[in-house]
Formats: structure tokens, sequence, C-alpha cells
């Protein structure tokens, strides 16, 4: 009997608000699965949000007879995301992987990837009006910048308690872009506008502007945003890295070992804090809801920019307004969702490279826009 | 709201403004045919 006890009796510990945690677990799992949704990321998320939810679990912290019992799951939160590591060394990978060659030869795309942040700071507003703390209305509007590592670096910056939900929503949502914004893109543009052809010229950019270009950049948002600094900083690094030339196979491993490793653990780790305490509550559905609504008027944001600047351009110059939704930071999704709906109205109208200039310009703005909520908030 | 998108669209003037003087010191980019081959529409 007392064998029976010591095996089962851990099941008296068990919680309904667990249970229904390992459901939510098991759901981001599958959808990572059969839905291929960021399985990079939702897949260790589902798992660890099973791991941390079984009852006196091990692999969080623990108070056992008045003593401390240290989770490794908590000690690589500390280690690895309170500090704002992982996200950072993340951002080295990512920069290797632009190539930011598209932006360097039409930069006025930058302007794109500017507008499509709107969705960030009306966001913003709308949390603060439905009663969550600036820092913590913050953290969730920067869902909008559709940039894990963005979302986890604020979120951590402001000690937010609601990071769980945030990287959650962030990462869900930036699987579903080819649902999200199509929708959205159509509801804000004509027939005649999708159906807009847009010029494209070939131009090289030179190697010392590829490399010159992520100092300048790393300079610019050092002087004029310095709390963006370490983000756009690592971001620019990792890009550096891969443009200098001459180191080939750091580049690499920066785009797929470290990338890979780091994508392995901040999966797991952000389970710490999904925990059914922290994550089932209702604030956790409206940080959902509010996630979506940035993503809507990043969309619409990048959109009606477009829209506004046709105004003012002569027949012949006029641009797509589809492109200005390519401005949030998913890429390359988005840039690949803007040119398949070109083709849908136009099947000989290319928008591809268009769309990736702007969706390039988006990476580097939705970082900004991460660096000026800090500026602002911090 | 409006500080932050003006805030934003200032650091990217800047960056835009940056990057032609990038291409105008490194040397013109040599601008080739128009190309529908890699995207683009002629």
């Amino acid at each position: 009997m007392e064998m029976f006890e010591a095996i089962f009796g851990n099941i008296a510990n068990l919680d309904i608000k667990q249970v229904a945690m390992w459901l939510i677990g098991g759901l981001l799992i599958y959808l990572a699965i059969k839905k291929d949704m960021e399985p990079a990321l939702l897949l260790p998320m589902g798992f660890g949000a099973i791991l941390v939810n079984l009852p006196m679990s091990g692999a969080i912290t623990q108070v056992i007879d008045s003593v401390k019992e240290i989770g490794v799951i908590d000690i690589l939160f500390d280690s690895g995301i309170a500090n704002e590591l992982f996200p950072l060394l993340l951002f080295i990978g990512i920069g290797a992987m632009i190539d930011f060659g598209p932006l360097l030869a039409n930069p006025k795309l930058m302007l794109f990837g500017a507008a499509a942040q709107f969705g960030i700071f009306i966001t913003l507003f709308f949390a603060v009006l439905l009663g969550f703390d600036i820092k913590d209305a913050a953290s969730i509007a920067i869902i909008g910048a559709a940039d894990g590592p963005t979302s986890i670096f604020v979120a951590t910056h402001f000690d937010s308690q609601y990071i769980g939900p945030i990287i959650v929503a962030a990462y869900s949502y930036m699987a579903l872009v080819p649902i999200i914004q199509p929708p959205v893109v159509k509801l804000l543009t004509t027939k005649k506008e999708r159906l807009i052809r847009m010029k494209y010229t070939n131009v090289s950019v030179t190697k010392r502007t590829r490399i010159l270009f992520p100092i300048f950049v790393t300079i610019i948002a050092g002087i004029m945003s310095p709390r963006s600094v370490a983000l756009v900083g690592f971001l620019m690094f990792g890009n550096l890295i891969r443009e200098c030339g001459v180191l080939n196979s750091l580049s690499e491993t920066a785009q797929n070992a470290l990338a890979n490793l780091i994508t392995l653990l901040l999966g797991i780790t952000v389970a710490a804090r999904m925990t059914a305490d922290a994550f089932l509550s209702l604030k956790t559905l409206m940080i959902l809801g509010l996630g979506l609504f940035a993503f809507i008027f990043d969309t619409a944001g990048g959109v009606m920019f477009a829209k506004f600047l046709n105004l003012f351009l002569k027949k012949g110059n006029k641009i797509n307004p589809m492109i200005g939704a390519a401005g949030i930071s998913a890429f390359p999704m988005s840039a690949r969702v803007i040119h398949k709906m070109g083709l849908k109205e136009d099947n000989q109208n290319f928008l591809l490279m268009h769309a990736v200039g702007v969706n390039v310009s988006g990476q580097i703005a939705s970082v900004i826009a991460g660096g000026m909520i800090l500026n602002y908030f911090g | 709201m409006v500080t932050g998108m003006v805030g934003i669209f200032t650091v990217t003037v800047v960056i835009i403004l940056c990057i032609k003087l990038l291409n105008k010191i490194t040397g013109k980019p040599s601008k080739k045919d128009t190309d529908t081959a890699e995207g683009g529409n002629a």
C-alpha cells in the first residue's frame, strides 16, 4: 500500500488547469507537426507546456518540505531569456540569413517597412485602454512586429508577466500570415489596384555598400534609438559576417548551427512562463486578440501607405498597394504571399522582387520599432 | 502612437539617405537591362 502511494500519490497534486495546459501543449505540437506552423518553436513550446505542468514537476523550481529545488527550465530561463541573451544570439543568425540587396538597390522601399509598424502603436493604445499596465501593453503591442526574437527581447526587458502568451501569439500569427494577410489586403484594395504592374530594374549593389550598410545602420540606430542598439547591432553583426566575404564558415555556422541551437533551447525555455497559473486567464485571450489586431493593422498600415503615395505618383509609376503588406517582419513568407496574390490577379504580374525588398525593410523596421518602444517606456 | 510613427519614419528616412549616400560613394550601380526572368515586370 505504501509503495502504491509512493508511486501514484502525486496524482493527488494534479490540477484540472494543468490538464488544460497539457491539451494546449498538445495543440501546439499538433499545429507544429500537422499544419507545419513554425514547428521549430511551437513543438518545443508545446512539449515544454506539458513538462512544466506535471504535478510537482522537477523541471521547474519547486519548494518541497521548505527546501527550494531549482528546476532546469528555470535555470535556462534565467541564463538565456531573463538576461535577453537567447534572442540576441538568434539575431546574429537571422542577420546572417538576410540578403539586403533588394533593399539597397531600391532604398525607398524602407518606407513601407516603417508604415507597416502602425499596428504596434495602435495596439499599444488599445492595450492600455483595456487595462494593461503600460509596460505590459508595450510588450503585447510588439507582437505586431511579427518578429519572435524582438517580442521576447521587449517582453523580457519589461519583465512582463505575460511573456508566455505573448510568445505563443507572436509565433502562431507569424505562421498564420498566409491566412491573415490576404483578406485584409483584398478588403483595402480595388481589383484595379491589385492589377498594377511595377517595373523592375535589376540594379547591382557594390560589395562595399553591402559591407558598409550594417555598420552605418548600427551607428544610426545607436545614435537615434540607443536602446535598440543591442537588437539592431546583433542583427547587423550577423549580416556583416555574411557580406564581408572572408568569414564564410562563421556565416554558415550563424545561419545554421547557432540559429538551430538557440531555437531549440528558446522554445522549451519559454515554457517556464507557461505554467497553468500564469497562462490560463482572460488576459491570455485578450493578448491573443490584441496580437491579431496588431497583425491586421500592420498589414493595413503598409497597404494604406502605398495607396497614399499613389495619390502623388504619375500613371505608369504607381505602386501596387499589395506590396505594402509585406512590410512586416515575417520573412520571406509575407513576400511570397503578396507575390502569389499578384499572380492570382494577373498571371503575368511579378511582384516578388518588390515584395522581398519591402519584406527585408520590415525586418529592420520591426527591430527599430522594438527599440523605440524600449526608448519610450524603458 | 503619433510619436512612435514619427520616430520610426525619421530613423527610416535617415537610413534611406544613408543608403543613397553609400551607393553614391561606393560607385554608381550598373543598371542592367530591364529584367523579367528574375521575377520583375518588363
